[in-house]
């Protein structure tokens, strides 16, 4: 593709990050106490651990901090920002490996990270944390493997940690759930695995592990996992120390797995959920981005899909097509809606739909711009995506684009 | 000439509000055009044609309601016509939609409360009983699209949307429900326009604060103290669908 192809969305800037474009799962944005905007960037994988971009004008963004990964067998997949604290979560590639867990860091300076606390969750069956949520400054929600469990399945190691953060040099966990049946130990079976991969991999599907676990302040007493193969669950976490099942919902099988985000909109009794999409030239086709009744939160009941563009002219430009991270109406400065959902679709680039007939969902704006230079496959692998308060959006390639800057006209 | 070439403005107000469960207000607006001028409905069930003359818009204003003539002779109780009010229009609100819902139904505990307590000189007779009052509230109308002049956009046709409106017979009062949602830039522009070139138009906006307590409480001090006091200007109370000699002797 040579050309940006796009709909009631207009391109800002193009920053591709000094070089380093590989953007992760982890996007946050801080205005610091001198009012400058700086969004923190987590990176797909090494060599850099994170970078800030100063998007006081999105017109202008300028890379003012770029930090390294400890060593090159890692990645700092995700990341999240509240007030001046940032947490970023480390993955190993190798079980066993160390630094695996969680840091925090002080960007009161913005050019100057300064760590402030280290929670390993290293062990001999743990690869540590792929993705975290850190939006109320005390709790950090986390997919980690842990130090004393042993998973039945080597990819089902990453389960659903709560670690209170509101003493950075003495972090600690104090709740966890997993998918029962995963670990030794469990009295539940073992879960009927969906599409079986080689067990020697350790990335990728075929896996009943934690990806995302949204909590949000104003109901804090609800975490909404996406469990990859095991589908989507609410948890009742008003003890914090036992979280208990309040529902469960999962399309896998007939539909292939890895069940990626479960957002909540509140208000109107809704759920997104998204099937991250985990292989190139839809082998893995179709990866849904699932519109969910919750009205009745203990029966869950799927309405919709959002619009996806036809599998014949995307399914093969090259790279992966189909869902996979949303603006998550995260609190902060963000933009907050529950009739407009904007998510990140790999090649069929950021994609925004009107929500407001949730049995219909309408594409009203989408940016698909070219194949970044160096990447490792012809087209744009939109990965992230976070909106601003000003509906101004940032977007990240997986491989090597960096980030766009756009704005909305809807 | 379609609706949309109607105009605002210099105190004057013709207009086409469509509500309820309505997902693409331009069927509305066609339906209505195919209609002769002549049979055309002022208010249904889900629309409302204003002008600055139109009377207010009351849960007794005939047209919303579709009562069936056997549903009519089954209720025997100004408490049940009452109920089956308030059903009709709760129908009308969008399942997803919680916040109008409970805005809705606080509404209606409010006019409930206002009849009750706020005693009217009138004595009561035979036919009509103090609690008839309630049916003189403003008809509450739900997920309200308010067509815009073709000032605001020659080349289509346009819509400002809020929650809740009504219409008192003298202000269009338009309600939007903070959910914390961020206003999108077309949504606010049509708003802006509305409310700048139809004097008419209030726009009372919930806050947050207010809407977290509408599972509890109406908000009533964000409204004139008119609002509250609905059945000024009236002789008699009359419930919906009344019978067509007793409204050319009313209102």
């Amino acid at each position: 593709m040579t050309k940006t192809l796009s709909k009631n969305m207009a391109l800002l800037d193009h920053n591709t990050l000094g070089g380093f474009g590989g953007v992760g799962e982890g996007m946050s944005l801080q205005i610091t106490n001198k009012g400058k905007r700086i969004l923190w960037i987590a990176h797909e994988g090494p060599p850099k651990n994170f970078t800030g971009l100063d998007v006081s004008d999105p017109k202008n963004t300028q890379v003012i901090c770029q930090t390294e990964l400890p060593h090159q067998n890692m990645r700092s997949n995700s990341l999240e920002v509240t007030g001046d604290i940032l947490a970023v979560a480390y993955q190993v590639y190798q079980l066993g490996l160390e630094p695996a867990g969680i840091e925090l860091f002080d960007v009161s300076d913005p050019t100057n990270p300064k760590s402030i606390g280290f929670h390993s969750t290293a062990g001999p069956h743990s690869r540590g944390v792929h993705c975290l949520w850190f939006v109320d400054g005390e709790f950090v929600h986390m997919a980690s493997g842990a130090t004393d469990l042993t998973p039945r399945h080597p990819r089902d190691d990453q389960i659903y940690q709560i670690i209170d953060v509101r003493k950075p040099s003495k972090m600690e966990e104090i709740g966890r759930w997993w998918y029962p049946g995963t670990m030794e130990g469990d009295s539940a079976p073992p879960p009927e695995r969906i599409i079986p991969e080689p067990l020697d991999q350790l990335r990728g599907g075929d896996a009943f592990r934690l990806h995302n676990s949204n909590v949000y302040p104003d109901h804090p007493n609800r975490a909404y996992l996406g469990y990859i193969d095991g589908g989507a669950f609410i948890l009742d976490i008003s003890d914090k120390s036992r979280p208990e099942i309040v529902s469960h919902w999962s399309p896998h099988n007939p539909y292939p797995g890895f069940t990626h985000t479960v957002m909540p909109l509140f208000e109107r009794g809704l759920l997104i959920i998204t099937d991250e999409c985990i292989k190139d030239d839809a082998e893995d086709w179709p990866k849904l981005t699932w519109v969910i009744d919750a009205r009745n939160e203990k029966n869950l009941v799927p309405i919709s899909t959002l619009p996806l563009p036809p599998v014949e002219e995307f399914g093969h430009k090259g790279g992966r097509f189909g869902s996979h991270n949303l603006h998550e109406n995260r609190p902060g400065p963000s933009f907050l809606s529950e009739e407009i959902i904007i998510g990140a679709f790999f090649n069929a680039g950021i994609r925004v739909y009107n929500l407001k007939n949730p049995y219909q969902p309408e594409l009203v704006g989408y940016f698909i711009p070219p194949g970044p230079e160096n990447s490792r496959v012809p087209t744009i692998q939109m990965n992230e995506v976070y909106v601003d308060e000003n509906g101004i959006v940032y977007a990240g390639d997986r491989w090597a684009g960096g980030i766009y800057v756009m704005e909305m006209d809807i | 000439m379609g609706w949309w070439h109607l105009r605002y403005g210099d105190g004057y107000i013709e207009t086409l509000i469509v509500y309820g469960l309505v997902t693409n207000p331009e069927t509305v607006t066609n339906e209505i055009e195919r209609t002769s001028p002549d049979i055309r409905r002022q208010l249904s069930g889900k629309h409302a044609l204003l002008t600055s003359e139109s009377p207010a818009i009351r849960l007794s204003s005939p047209g919303w309601i579709d009562l069936n003539t056997a549903g009519r002779i089954e209720i025997n109780s100004s408490e049940l016509l009452f109920a089956l009010t308030q059903e009709k229009i709760i129908s009308r609100i969008s399942p997803f939609s919680k916040s109008t819902r409970m805005f809705v139904e606080r509404y209606f505990e409010f006019v409930c409360k206002q009849t009750n307590n706020t005693r009217k000189t009138n004595p009561e007779n035979e036919v009509f009983g103090q609690k008839d009052w309630v049916f003189s509230s403003w008809l509450p109308l739900p997920h309200a699209q308010i067509l815009l002049s073709d000032r605001f956009d020659p080349a289509k046709i346009s819509f400002a949307e809020f929650d809740v409106c009504f219409w008192t017979g003298r202000d269009l009062i338009c309600v939007q429900i903070d959910q914390t949602n961020t206003m999108i830039k077309s949504k606010r522009e049509k708003i802006n326009f509305l409310a700048k070139d139809c004097p008419e138009v209030k726009i009372i906006s919930v806050p947050k604060n207010k809407s977290r307590r509408l599972d509890s409480e109406f908000p009533s001090d964000l409204f004139d103290e008119s609002f509250g006091k609905f059945w000024i200007g009236l002789d008699l109370p009359h419930g919906p669908n009344p019978p067509v000699s007793l409204l050319s002797n009313i209102d």
